[in-house]
């Protein structure tokens, strides 16, 4: 058991549907262990997004997974029904979306959306209020803005509205597309900060997403490159610096060394 | 909220203005002489001295301008003049005619709802492409085929082959069958067709996704993530639909011969019964003002992110 991962993505490859042209995800694979965070980096459009959502089993349409296997825990997420899918959903599995704006219900309070995960979680009224509250304390979030509507808030405070929750949600597996898109450098490092404080709390295992290679150095200790929906490179945060690494990598560094 | 109320309040008076000058022109101006006609309907001899009387009476004689000003007082006091034809006034015939006409409308637009709902939500959760074409033909059929032909074919079906009505109508409730179905059919469809592609819409929105992947049941999502975010533009639809449906009404209470406000109105323009006319434009042109009111202020306490744009301005961190 010891060395079975927690995680498993097997030969993942994603088309649009009726197109038998270059599959947009092709054959990616990887794993995860218990609280190992992995970080996922390539250019914008490479596919990694659509790999989160793949596993996450909510891809737009026309893109249909062809062929792959996620296996959490000993189950292949794919072949679930539609009811187990949804009980692996939050508490074994969890996502944080790029863009904060459109995450969060534009016509629902903050509480609204952060109590009915008690349906989940299967938790009492007093008991969630509680739960909401402590992670509203943990993620620096005042409380006030639990009556507020999502415009209320500044796309920092929305991010770590999803990192509360996923407090609450304890994920087995979390995976964090591009939290810090389109957030400046200071409240980048607020997001950073919650997310280390809720990855610890949580002992989640974590996939996160990004194409700034400073942030992933800065949270994962593994790397994965992408390129054109294929995984070009795998290597360890240490090992970043070596001059011998694939093009796409050494592309990426150079580029963020410029800046 | 007391603002925008004030704010749609102060409105609604230049509106009602232009309603009421425009339905009373409108009419006003119509050739063919009301004294006139009724004189002839009743058959009755008249001399040009017994016509003057008339008009007098009924105050024809005065200007254009002064009868309009003369009718926009007496309105303000609720008085809306006579009708020539029944010499009754006229709040007594809206008084006879609306319930039924308001019955049956509201019947209606309840049912096209709970239809277009049943409609909507199934062809878009399934996603399955047959249902979704079904539907999409179906109501573009039930678009393009006008409602006095379909009441036609409904009491063909109904009443003449399967005899399960009368086709004088009884009295009774059932009356009402056909002529809701007939109203309802056909926006029935267009609001369904509306509330799927709404659907489908929000289903890919990131906050219906987020709902999904925070494992929440499926019926939940849809009571409350989907129709919070659908229901704005329904609910406007649903406005303009019920006054179209209050206005639909006069073929179809002329077809299945309802003594409702339609067929007061048909009747009225049968015999140039200028009063009537005159306050059935202006009440159907306030029931629309009034239902878009209704939906406007809906539509304000749906969307609490819209409410307070010029507000506050984002977070504070």
């Amino acid at each position: 058991m010891v060395d079975t991962p927690l995680f498993k993505l097997n030969h993942l490859t994603i088309c649009q549907q009726g197109k038998d042209q270059n599959p947009i995800i092709d054959d990616v694979s990887f794993s995860l262990n218990q609280g190992q965070r992995l970080g996922l980096i390539g250019r914008s459009g490479c596919g990694k997004s659509v790999t989160s959502h793949a596993i996450m089993d909510i891809l737009r349409p026309p893109l249909v997974r062809k062929q792959g296997q996620a296996i959490l825990q000993g189950q292949d997420l794919f072949t679930l029904s539609a009811a187990e899918k949804r009980r692996i959903r939050g508490q074994g599995m969890f996502c944080i979306f790029q863009s904060p704006g459109s995450a969060l219900h534009p016509a629902l309070t903050i509480k609204q959306q952060m109590i009915e995960i008690a349906t989940v979680i299967e938790q009492d009224q007093t008991t969630i209020i509680n739960a909401v509250e402590y992670a509203f304390d943990r993620m620096q979030l005042p409380i006030r803005c639990l009556t507020q509507y999502p415009h209320h808030l500044s796309g920092g405070m929305k991010q770590r509205v999803l990192m509360a929750m996923a407090l609450l949600l304890k994920p087995t597996l979390l995976i964090a597309d591009e939290p810090t898109t389109g957030l400046d450098v200071l409240t980048e490092q607020d997001v950073l900060k919650a997310m280390e404080i809720m990855l610890e709390e949580t002992q989640s295992a974590c996939l996160f997403i990004s194409h700034d290679i400073r942030i992933v150095k800065r949270v994962c200790n593994d790397l994965l490159v992408m390129k054109d929906g294929k995984i070009v490179d795998r290597c360890t945060r240490d090992e970043l610096t070596y001059r011998e690494r694939a093009e796409t990598t050494r592309e990426i560094i150079d580029a963020m060394k410029v800046a | 909220m007391r603002n925008f109320i004030l704010q749609r309040m102060a409105t609604a008076i230049p509106t009602l203005l232009g309603m009421s000058m425009l339905g009373f022109f409108m009419v006003a101006l119509t050739p063919g002489d009301p004294v006139e006609m009724e004189l002839r309907r009743l058959g009755v001899i008249f001399t040009a001295d017994q016509i003057a009387a008339l008009r007098q009476e009924y105050g024809l004689d005065q200007p254009i301008f002064k009868r309009y000003i003369d009718w926009l007082i007496r309105l303000l006091h609720l008085d809306m003049g006579q009708s020539i034809a029944s010499g009754r006034s006229v709040l007594e015939e809206f008084k006879t005619h609306l319930p039924l006409t308001i019955t049956l409308a509201t019947l209606s637009l309840a049912f096209s709802i709970v239809l277009s709902a049943l409609f909507g939500i199934t062809a878009a959760l399934t996603r399955s492409q047959a249902l979704g074409n079904f539907v999409q033909f179906f109501s573009i059929f039930l678009v393009s085929i006008p409602s006095f032909w379909l009441a036609l074919l409904l009491l063909f079906i109904f009443a003449l082959s399967l005899q399960w009505i009368s086709l004088l109508g009884s009295g009774a409730w059932y009356d009402l069958v056909l002529p809701v179905l007939t109203l309802s059919l056909g926006s029935a469809a267009t609001m369904g067709r509306l509330m799927r592609d709404r659907i489908l819409a929000v289903m890919s929105e990131d906050y219906i996704r987020l709902a999904i992947v925070k494992g929440l049941s499926p019926t939940l999502i849809l009571r409350r993530h989907i129709m919070k975010s659908i229901l704005p533009p329904l609910v406007t639809n649903w406005a303009v639909t019920f006054g179209a449906l209050l206005g639909g009404s006069v073929i179809v209470e002329n077809i299945f011969n309802l003594p409702g406000l339609g067929q007061m109105a048909l009747q009225a323009v049968f015999e140039r019964d200028f009063a009537i006319l005159q306050a059935y434009l202006l009440f159907m042109g306030l029931i629309f003002f009034v239902s878009n009111f209704i939906a406007d202020l809906l539509n304000y306490w749906l969307t609490p992110h819209f409410r307070e744009q010029s507000g506050s301005q984002g977070g504070t961190e």
